[in-house]
């Protein structure tokens, strides 16, 4: 019946466009994998797509004989633990403002999400003075901390937490269970796959992060990532530059990230409504 | 030792008026107390404050003696079903019952005796590790019930718990609420706006309108002796026929109640003008409409009065009982207008003044009414 419905011509024709889109979003990406597996030669002919003699010595080169595998380890270090208080914050806020009454809750909300509408620019200067002041600069501590609360977050927790029928905050109160129970014991199972999406999305933006950490962080064996990698191909200075090599360690930089992807994939997309538990 | 008093409470949202204003209640232990009223009267509210769920303004709840007064719900010895059943979708039946007894520090070992009794009880032995998503209404519904048995509560908050069940499930789970209480002892207090749950379960009613108690009473006083019209009108099916008294009719008669009223299941229905038993006043009209419901059948007729309904039990209008000549249908079906008397035993009839109140009908003198048909038809 189904095939019914959506006529031939026009199942072929969402297949062509959605096999388009994906070419696209894909091809840097491959083009980006083969070339670190290119000559400098080869990859500067356009002519050449694949290379004629995969070069494995350049992921062996940034692997062995660079500081990348280090700046991937201290991004990976950086975001777990930023992405984990940012839930965990995110959490204890969203659970206040959604199921507890108490005076000026509206407004506390308002303030928080009005944080939200200022520009991450223009809060560089003061956190950078404020940080300057606490001794926390050139460290992960200060990185972390002038990280510990995402607004995002907290916007995305607040529709999951809405979504959670209050009666079942009700039934945890009448069986006696605190605060910090009902969150984690009664609303967390029910809002886990938002949890998980902002880990997600929270996690990409801390990994990739590039600006703020470059302006707190100079040393270079506290660089993330996107520094890391800026580092390293500057190095050479604007001609002697790899590209190739530059190539492998831009392929390896994404590799955390896309391992990450393919393993919560299936959780990412399970939305919450499938049971909340009443009926209604 | 679990009765409930509320002693002035009041309850208001923001600045509008109080939904509740200053209500004294008491709950008896060890009865089935329905709080009945239409949707708005307030009763789901009386219950959250007793529970603890909703502050109260002013006044106090005390439940077994002991004031509730900054008491934290799972402090109170009251348990809780709710209409929605709010059971916890990831845990499975054992864990739903069991999150109250950890929370509570209850022994594992008891733990497990009291789950295992209780899901013997509403009978979900079977079902104790399955999860809430895959369990039926009436098994969740169990789940909610056996979730609050468990914690051997004194008092037992039901708020609108049937209503999310078809027609024969509700009529089965009213019976085994029933049972459940006898079997238990314990407080009940219920909630509903369905008179039928009400007149069928409880041991004592209590009638609310506008956050205020109309009646309070057992079923049956409930149903023969209406405080006033608002309780008159509310009990029954199809509620009492209520008839205001004009100047006229008073003269006529001599009644001195501005409202009289007579059940639909108490009054005579006639072919005609057939003459009425001695003493019962009557009214004749004309049939408007019947409704055949199986046990019993409805008729409206209408009068100079105002629409009466009249009931007549199809065993008695087989037997040729009260009903003497059956006001058949097929003449109303024909189209020509079916005249009738409606009647009503002087004993039967209940009396209302101004102020809506019920007066003994002792106080009332009353010849018999006769209202001749008239314009209606």
């Amino acid at each position: 019946m189904r095939r019914n419905l959506y006529s031939r011509p026009l199942f072929a024709l969402k297949l062509a466009v959605l096999v388009a889109i994906g070419i696209v979003m894909a091809f840097p990406f491959v083009w980006m994998a083969l070339s670190a597996l290119k000559t400098k030669q080869e990859l500067l002919d356009f002519s050449v797509f694949f290379p004629k003699d995969a070069q494995w010595g350049n992921y062996a080169e940034v692997l062995l004989r660079s500081p990348i595998p280090r700046y991937i380890a201290n991004s990976v270090f950086v975001a777990a633990v930023t992405v984990a208080y940012q839930m965990f914050s995110g959490a204890l806020l969203v659970y206040a403002v959604v199921f507890m009454e108490f005076r000026f809750r509206r407004v506390i909300f308002a303030v928080v999400l009005g944080c939200y509408m200022v520009p991450g620019a223009a809060t560089y200067i003061p956190s950078y003075i404020l940080l300057s002041k606490m001794g926390l600069l050139d460290s992960y501590t200060g990185l972390i901390v002038s990280n510990l609360v995402s607004i995002f977050g907290v916007f995305l927790l607040r529709q999951a937490f809405m979504q959670v029928p209050p009666e079942l905050y009700d039934a945890a109160r009448m069986d006696g269970a605190g605060h910090w129970k009902t969150l984690w014991r009664v609303i967390f199972p029910l809002t886990r796959p938002m949890f998980i999406s902002f880990a997600l999305i929270a996690f990409i933006t801390c990994y990739n992060n590039y600006m703020w950490p470059s302006l707190i962080t100079n040393s270079p064996e506290l660089s993330l990532v996107s520094q890391g990698l800026r580092h390293f191909f500057i190095e050479g200075g604007a001609y002697g530059t790899n590209w190739a090599v530059v190539m492998a360690a831009s392929t390896l930089v994404t590799a955390p990230l896309l391992i990450m992807s393919l393993l919560i994939q299936k959780r990412f997309i399970a939305g919450i409504g499938a049971d909340t538990g009443v009926k209604g | 030792m679990s009765a409930i008093e509320l002693r002035g409470v009041t309850k208001r949202y923001g600045e509008n008026p109080p939904v509740i204003e200053d209500m004294d209640l008491t709950i008896a232990d060890g009865g089935f107390t329905v709080l009945l009223g239409p949707s708005g009267c307030g009763k789901s509210t009386i219950l959250r404050i007793i529970a603890g769920l909703e502050p109260h303004d002013g006044g106090s709840v005390r439940i077994g003696g002991r004031d509730m007064d900054g008491m934290a719900p799972g402090e109170r010895g009251v348990a809780m079903v709710f209409q929605n059943y709010a059971l916890y979708p990831a845990m499975t039946v054992r864990e739903n019952m069991e999150f109250g007894l950890k929370n509570m520090k209850v022994p594992k070992a008891e733990r497990e005796a009291r789950i295992a009794e209780c899901a013997r009880i509403v009978d979900l032995e079977p079902f104790l590790d399955r999860k809430p998503k895959s369990l039926s209404g009436g098994q969740r519904q169990r789940v909610a019930l056996a979730r609050a048995i468990v914690k051997k509560s004194g008092v037992f908050l039901m708020d609108e718990p049937l209503s999310n069940l078809d027609a024969k499930l509700r009529a089965q789970i009213r019976a085994d609420l029933i049972e459940l209480h006898r079997k238990l002892g314990i407080t009940f207090l219920y909630v509903t706006h369905d008179q039928v749950e009400a007149m069928s379960m409880g041991t004592e009613i209590v009638l609310l309108e506008g956050g205020a108690v109309r009646q309070k009473a057992a079923p049956t006083e409930l149903y023969d002796a209406p405080a006033n019209l608002f309780a008159a009108r509310f009990i029954g099916s199809p509620p009492m026929n209520i008839i205001e008294t004009d100047s006229k009719l008073r003269r006529d008669t001599g009644v001195d109640a501005p409202y009289i009223g007579f059940r639909p299941e108490r009054a005579w229905i006639m072919r005609g003008d057939g003459t009425p038993p001695p003493g019962a006043v009557s009214f004749r009209g004309v049939l408007a409409a019947r409704e055949l419901l199986g046990d019993r059948t409805v008729y409206k007729i209408k009068t100079d009065a105002g629409d009466i309904y009249a009931t007549e039990s199809s065993a008695s209008a087989r037997s040729g009982g009260a009903g003497e000549t059956e006001p058949g249908g097929a003449a109303l079906r024909s189209g020509r207008p079916v005249e009738v008397t409606v009647a009503a035993g002087r004993g039967d009839l209940h009396f209302f003044d101004g102020a809506e109140n019920a007066i003994p009908p002792a106080q009332v003198s009353v010849e018999v009414i006769s209202v001749p048909a008239g314009i209606c038809s």
